[in-house]
């Protein structure tokens, strides 16, 4: 019986979670026209989610884009077919692995952060006090988060996708024998071949970004704001926020991939 | 006499199987200071956040300025808490913003006044719980006290009718207390706020208190203004209120 009443726990609480997380998702998009006036506060949260990453975010893409370049070029060499390695590193980084590492770190990063912020200040009836004087939290403290993500999560994306490709450039240069104009040639046409004037696997990419930056967002806030029972309290907000985000990266990667290239077709 | 500002009928509050209010009424004139004491968990700080809107009662009736709080949508409750000042046990300020910018904040978001005119307005406050040489400190790096005199200018910045203070003189050491006291008592005798103070301290419910309240497992165990709780013989009111005031 322990365990049934452990599993309906679980199960209810994940379901009061995601109701709470969906609400407040709609409570930020209702304050969206508060926006001109929380400028301040979202720039800066932009540099605190975005231009503070950067640096973690390029070293980790210059060397996913050479890890990716080396192995795949190296069995591509086997058959001859090396001189590919332009095309795939340059569809892989923008279709799947810019968005989905940029969203990995912001996820560890800015979306823990964000869980522990308004956490501490959840048991520390700060986010009462807020209430309390008639200030509405949502448009306060999570609104100006949700949009600095969103913002930051794409523009963080196309770094990535450019400096993922430069560093499968330097190894295909330096490891495979490839010139590197040669190698930005094929990588350009791969992504331009389909004649559109933004490439689709750059703009899917863009836009599961997009999606990435609200999820990791508003889970993180959802999982701050739900924070109870002091320290421990802030702990669990974080790694459940952390958890939530990671799996919800995977799952909703795979249905915007389904959408744009199965369901409307590549 | 003066009408009700706050009215508490058969509040009854439980949180699982804790029954923390068991049928709490009182009521609070306009103008008045009423002091709440009592052992911990005896339902004070509950009582206070029921009355502000954060807490909603299992059944009962909570009246501030005529409305049924319980009622009250979340847009009907920040309209009546702009009328209302809370003053947290630990402050509760905003832990990244300056002391100024604490206590600029329910301006900055509530009212269409300009900087210069929220300045005014601020430095006003400031001057009364006189903390003009912390203005530019983060909460982190000031005293309980000093904490606690923010806590309440910022209570006070928008002209409150009424101010809920809950355990103002907790963690500071005598003096501190008695100059939150005596700041309390000089806010109600300047602006005429009606107040409800929880406190477990003796010199804190005589030196601000008009009525007089003793809680004991979630009921209000006696009543009464500070000369008659003085000579109470309830054994526990005695222990609370009786002796040399501390």
């Amino acid at each position: 019986m322990g365990v049934i009443n452990d599993a309906g726990k679980l199960v209810l609480g994940s379901c009061q979670g995601a109701g709470y997380t969906l609400t407040l998702l709609y409570r930020t998009a209702k304050a969206l026209p508060h926006l001109p006036f929380k400028v301040r506060f979202t720039l800066d949260q932009m540099f605190a989610a975005g231009i503070k990453t950067i640096p973690v975010t390029l070293i980790v893409a210059v060397f996913a884009g050479m890890i990716l370049s080396l192995q795949t070029g190296l069995e591509l060499q086997k058959y001859g077919q090396h001189t590919l390695i332009g095309n795939i590193v340059a569809i892989s980084m923008c279709r799947e692995m810019g968005p989905f590492i940029t969203a990995l770190i912001l996820a560890a990063t800015v979306g823990s952060a964000m869980a522990a912020e308004l956490g501490t200040m959840n048991v520390s009836e700060e986010i009462m006090a807020l209430e309390v004087m008639s200030i509405d939290p949502v448009r306060f403290l999570v609104l100006p988060r949700v949009v600095a993500l969103t913002l930051m999560c794409p523009i963080l994306t196309i770094l990535t996708d450019i400096v993922g490709i430069a560093g499968g450039g330097i190894v295909a240069t330096t490891q495979l024998g490839i010139s590197f104009p040669y190698y930005l040639n094929s990588a350009r046409e791969s992504l331009t071949s389909m004649g559109q004037g933004l490439p689709k696997d750059v703009y899917v990419g863009i836009f599961k970004a997009w999606i990435f930056g609200v999820t990791i967002s508003i889970i993180g806030c959802s999982c701050g704001l739900r924070a109870r029972g002091g320290a421990i309290g802030v702990g669990n907000a974080v790694r459940q926020a952390v958890k939530t985000a990671f799996l919800l990266i995977i799952v909703l990667g795979y249905i915007v991939t389904w959408f744009f290239y199965r369901l409307l077709g590549s | 006499m003066s009408q009700p500002l706050i009215v508490l009928e058969n509040v009854y509050k439980t949180f699982g199987s804790k029954k923390i209010l068991q049928g709490i009424s009182f009521q609070v004139e306009e103008g008045k200071t009423y002091v709440i004491m009592g052992g911990s968990g005896t339902g004070k700080s509950v009582t206070l956040k029921t009355i502000i809107g954060v807490l909603k009662p299992d059944s009962g009736s909570v009246r501030v300025e005529g409305q049924e709080v319980p009622a009250l949508d979340r847009y009907g409750l920040m309209r009546l808490r702009r009328d209302m000042g809370y003053l947290f046990q630990d402050g509760a300020l905003i832990n990244w913003m300056t002391v100024f910018d604490n206590i600029a904040l329910p301006l900055r978001e509530n009212s269409k006044l300009t900087e210069a005119e929220i300045r005014d307005k601020v430095m006003d406050v400031i001057r009364l719980v006189e903390l003009e040489h912390a203005v530019d400190l983060l909460p982190d790096s000031i005293s309980g006290g000093m904490i606690k005199r923010a806590g309440l200018a910022r209570a006070l910045i928008n002209d409150p009718k009424i101010i809920l203070y809950d355990e103002p003189n907790a963690g500071l050491d005598p003096i501190m207390s008695d100059t939150i006291n005596r700041l309390i008592k000089s806010v109600q005798d300047r602006f005429g706020v009606t107040s409800i103070v929880v406190t477990h301290k003796r010199a804190c419910a005589f030196t601000v208190g008009d009525i007089i309240a003793v809680f004991d497992q979630g009921k209000i165990l006696a009543e009464g203004t500070p000369g008659e709780m003085r000579n109470s013989e309830i054994p526990l009111v005695r222990r609370f209120l009786g002796g040399v005031v501390d």
